[in-house]
């Protein structure tokens, strides 16, 4: 199946009346083409003129509104994108970050499961072919842009995809950039002879690389032709702007390729749609600047007046970013913050530190003696480790797939979200005290429990471990969620839609793109969610037995301070609860420096 | 396009679990609701009878308005020094280079990575010693204390991303700093103070942890005096403390939808970046 998808030989690739619509807009009218194997075809026009479009609906990253595109005798838009196998090179190049050049460029081979040592011998050779053997082994955001551009159509390539697709490649590299890489893309295409799609807005690069140019507006196809035929004979007044007619004169029809303007007669060729504006008689002559010829007045002459000159030479580099040093006066108005901090929250630990160091009776180390000597104290560690880490773990597999699930932005998504805010805004007092209703020997739960025979006496829920550890996951999960989704919708969309023109399925996506680019953010949630968890306090007072099995730490530290004034007992506990949550925080994000941390976008774009 | 079955089942089961907790939320809360309602509720699927005279109750037992009052007073004060305190921070770290940069980002980070409860009770002992506890401005300090951190988290992005091209065309074409500020900055500024301030609104509401460790009698928010009841069942009727749970739960909620027409709802979690 893979096999076949990936065969380069096709006759012809056929677009049929393909049509994109986005709510009342037509982004796409009825566009037909055919392409023949070999081709390079780009489409031409202003952006929002459709063509991004047309080659999304054929890369399969857009469903079609109306009708169909064919490979040869087979219909391929009912096909997902990576059973297309058609090799994409996107704008902003969206390679995989947290994979080095080779690991990119061998990706589509990988999804088609061919043998390791093929799959390092085509790698080797398109890296040969893009000229980037110095930095095989660097990853993406180790490159200048131009070699990225050059990683990203060398991963297209490789796969030798039937059909190739570009989306304005080489929009984002600076014009010296971009006429090298113009002179590789031809050199490519002409060494692999590989039927390509180029999208671009510039006309000049559409002319010096394709074989036939589509010229696009308002989601209609105004003309094909080859170069040559677009440049000299443009079919109407749009094509004609659009290849640099910059003139215009309207005069009244004389004959079918003669206008008259004034007194002055104009003979032309009639292009094939001769649109109209100002009634049937009227027509627009057009011709290029340089078509005109300053001569002696006479009667072959129209006389003109210059009103401006503008130089006709290119400026090949951008005005330089000034680089001068700022004198940073605007530092200072950290400080109000910063001495707040300070005074707030440094200062208090400072000295609850100290005072922790100085007990009531004692040594130094009293307070911290005490603790792991007395029970009543040192079980409170292992009991908030107990209800903290279950609670994290659940939160965190649960967030995953809901979060992925809802990755996209949509109404179903802006609903959840916002319900999902709810709890954490009713806060931890509230949920205890409604789960001590709705849990309880009298609440719904025991009484659709008991109504669905699945007991026979009311289920205790409540006052005991089950009960904190429930008001942990419902006031928890909604957090851990949150930071889930910003962090999935924080992947750059266009890195899974790369994944799957080179033929990643769902699972892959998830596996080789989303999950190595999430686990950082996911450590990060992880730990958030545990410094919370750990410090229960109100739910579990009041939905555990404060006094036994759910006698957290928080509690020991209040009941220190607030019950026995004992605020230097108290300091030491908050002191050891500190520590310990920094120490987990530490675990687990140490653990992070295993897994890929750059950026999660897709190249510099 | 098609999709395979066991994609299916799976997207079902995701569906399901959401749905699952989602039903469990709302049962919860419609219970704490109906129960404020019930003239009567003993074992039995709905109350027999509703009745406002809870309400009546709970306003005049545990001085409804007066907590109201307490708990805007508070939390204005905490959104407006938060803002004056915590823009011109963000400010400084979205547009300065200054030495020790990064400790200071590190500094405005540690107060949301620690739960208050571990730093409130030092806080707390702290401003008892300074005779601000039980007060209302240690209840105020002490909410300050993750929300300006939390106004400098969301409005340093914020600004980095304002063209710094503005700021100079201001200067250029003759503003001093104050107009600057107030013609360019302060627009443009708008939508994210607003959502700052409203994230911070609806946390400060939602506060129990600090506002319960520094609070006196007469500086208590709903929050905490909601704890109060249900700390101590018995004394009052359940209903009554379901009617203050539903005030409560109307404060928060108003504040929230107000709120979500003007954030999205993951900015009211802390996103870290690394």
């Amino acid at each position: 199946m893979q096999q076949q998808t990936s065969r380069a030989a096709f006759r012809a690739l056929r677009l049929d009346k393909v049509s994109r619509r986005f709510k009342e807009h037509w982004a796409l009218k009825e566009m037909t083409l055919a392409i023949e194997a070999g081709e390079f075809v780009a489409l031409l026009g202003p952006s929002g003129c459709g063509k991004t479009t047309a080659l999304n609906c054929i890369a399969g990253l857009l469903q079609l509104s109306g009708g169909s595109i064919s490979l040869d005798e087979r219909r391929i838009d009912v096909l997902p994108p990576e059973k297309r196998g058609f090799g994409m090179v996107f704008q902003n190049y969206a390679l995989f970050p947290h994979m080095n050049v080779r690991r990119n460029i061998g990706f589509g081979l990988a999804m088609r499961r061919l043998p390791k040592a093929e799959i390092a011998a085509r790698v080797d050779k398109a890296i040969r072919m893009v000229q980037l053997e110095a930095h095989a082994e660097k990853l993406p955001g180790q490159l200048s842009g131009g070699q990225q551009q050059r990683v990203a159509i060398a991963r297209a390539i490789v796969i030798e995809p039937p059909l190739v697709l570009m989306d304005e490649p080489l929009s984002n590299l600076d014009a010296k950039l971009r006429l090298e890489m113009r002179a590789e893309i031809r050199r490519i295409h002409r060494e692999l002879g590989r039927s390509t799609i180029y999208v671009t807005h510039d006309q000049e690069e559409a002319l010096s690389l394709a074989d036939r140019i589509v010229v696009m507006k308002d989601g209609i196809v105004r003309q094909v032709g080859t170069p040559e035929a677009l440049y000299h004979r443009p079919a109407n007044l749009d094509v004609a702007r659009f290849m640099g007619f910059r003139n215009e004169i309207a005069g009244v029809a004389e004959s079918a390729n003669a206008i008259r303007f004034s007194d002055v007669r104009l003979e032309g060729r009639r292009a094939d749609d001769g649109v109209t504006s100002g009634g049937a008689n009227r027509l627009v002559a057009v011709f290029r600047p340089d078509d005109l010829e300053p001569v002696a007045a006479g009667p072959a002459a129209i006389p003109v007046t210059v009103t401006a000159v503008e130089y006709g030479g290119r400026a090949m580099s951008r005005a330089a970013s000034s680089g001068a040093p700022r004198i940073d006066r605007a530092a200072w108005l950290a400080l109000p913050a910063v001495i707040f901090v300070l005074a707030v929250f440094i200062l208090p630990f400072a000295y609850g530190l100290v005072l922790s160091f100085t007990p009531k009776q004692g040594g130094a180390l009293a307070n911290y003696v005490r603790f792991f000597s007395d029970p009543n104290f040192y079980r409170t560690v292992g009991i908030t480790l107990w209800l903290a880490l279950p609670a994290t773990l659940i939160n965190v597999l649960l967030s995953v797939p809901i979060a992925y699930r809802l990755r996209y932005p949509s109404r179903s998504q802006r609903f959840v979200t916002a319900l999902l805010v709810v709890p954490i805004t009713l806060g931890t007092v509230l949920i205890a005290d409604g789960l001590l209703s709705y849990l309880g020997p009298q609440g719904w739960m025991n009484r659709l429990l008991l109504a669905a025979g699945l007991t026979g006496e009311p289920v205790r829920l409540v006052h005991n471990y089950t009960g904190v550890l429930l008001s942990l996951i419902i006031s928890g999960f909604p957090f851990t969620f949150l930071l889930t989704l910003s962090y999935i919708t924080g992947v750059d969309p266009n890195l899974p839609k790369a994944a799957m023109t080179l033929g990643a399925g769902p699972w892959h996506q998830f596996r080789e793109i989303y999950l190595p680019l999430l686990l950082p953010g996911l450590a990060v949630a992880f730990c958030l969610t545990f410094v919370q968890a750990f410090s229960v306090f109100p739910s579990a007072v009041l939905l555990g037995a404060p006094a036994g099995p759910t006698r957290v730490i928080s509690i020991a530290a209040w009941q220190s301070a607030y019950e026995d004034y004992d605020y230097s007992l108290a300091s030491a506990v908050a002191m050891l609860m500190g520590v310990i949550q920094l120490a987990v925080t530490m675990f687990v994000l140490g653990g992070r420096r295993l897994l890929y941390r750059g950026p999660v976008a897709g190249g510099k774009g | 396009m098609q999709t395979h079955p066991l994609a299916r089942l799976w997207n079902a089961a995701v569906w399901v679990l959401t749905l699952f907790f989602l039903v469990n939320v709302a049962a919860m809360i419609a219970m704490v609701a109906l129960n404020s309602f019930a003239a009567r509720w003993f074992n039995s699927w709905l109350p027999s009878g509703l009745t406002l005279r809870w309400y009546e109750s709970a306003w005049g037992e545990f001085q409804l308005d007066d907590l109201l009052i307490v708990t805007m007073e508070v939390t204005l004060a905490v959104v407006v020094i938060a803002a004056l305190i915590g823009i011109p921070a963000a400010y400084a770290l979205a547009r300065a280079d200054f030495p020790g940069k990064r400790l200071a980002q590190v500094l405005f980070l540690l107060p949301m990575m620690i739960p208050p409860i571990t730093y409130g009770i030092p806080l707390a002992t702290v401003l008892y010693q300074v005779d601000l506890g039980g007060t209302m401005a240690g209840v105020v300090i002490a909410n300050l204390v993750p929300t300006v951190p939390f106004v400098i988290l969301v409005m340093t992005p914020f600004i980095e991303q304002i063209d710094t091209n503005l700021e100079s065309a201001a200067r250029i074409f003759g503003a001093n700093t104050w107009r600057m500020f107030l013609h360019v900055l302060v627009p443009l500024l708008a939508p994210g103070i607003l959502a700052a301030s409203l994230i911070v609104m609806v946390r400060t509401i939602g506060m129990f942890e600090l506002t319960f460790l520094t609070a006196g009698p007469d500086s208590q928010t709903l929050v905490v005096a909601l704890y109060y009841a249900a700390f101590a069942p018995g004394v009052r009727a359940g209903q009554s403390i379901s009617a203050m749970a539903v005030v409560y739960m109307l404060l928060s909620l108003a504040w929230l939808l107000i709120a979500l027409r003007f954030v999205n709802p993951t900015q009211l979690v802390t996103r870290v970046k690394s």
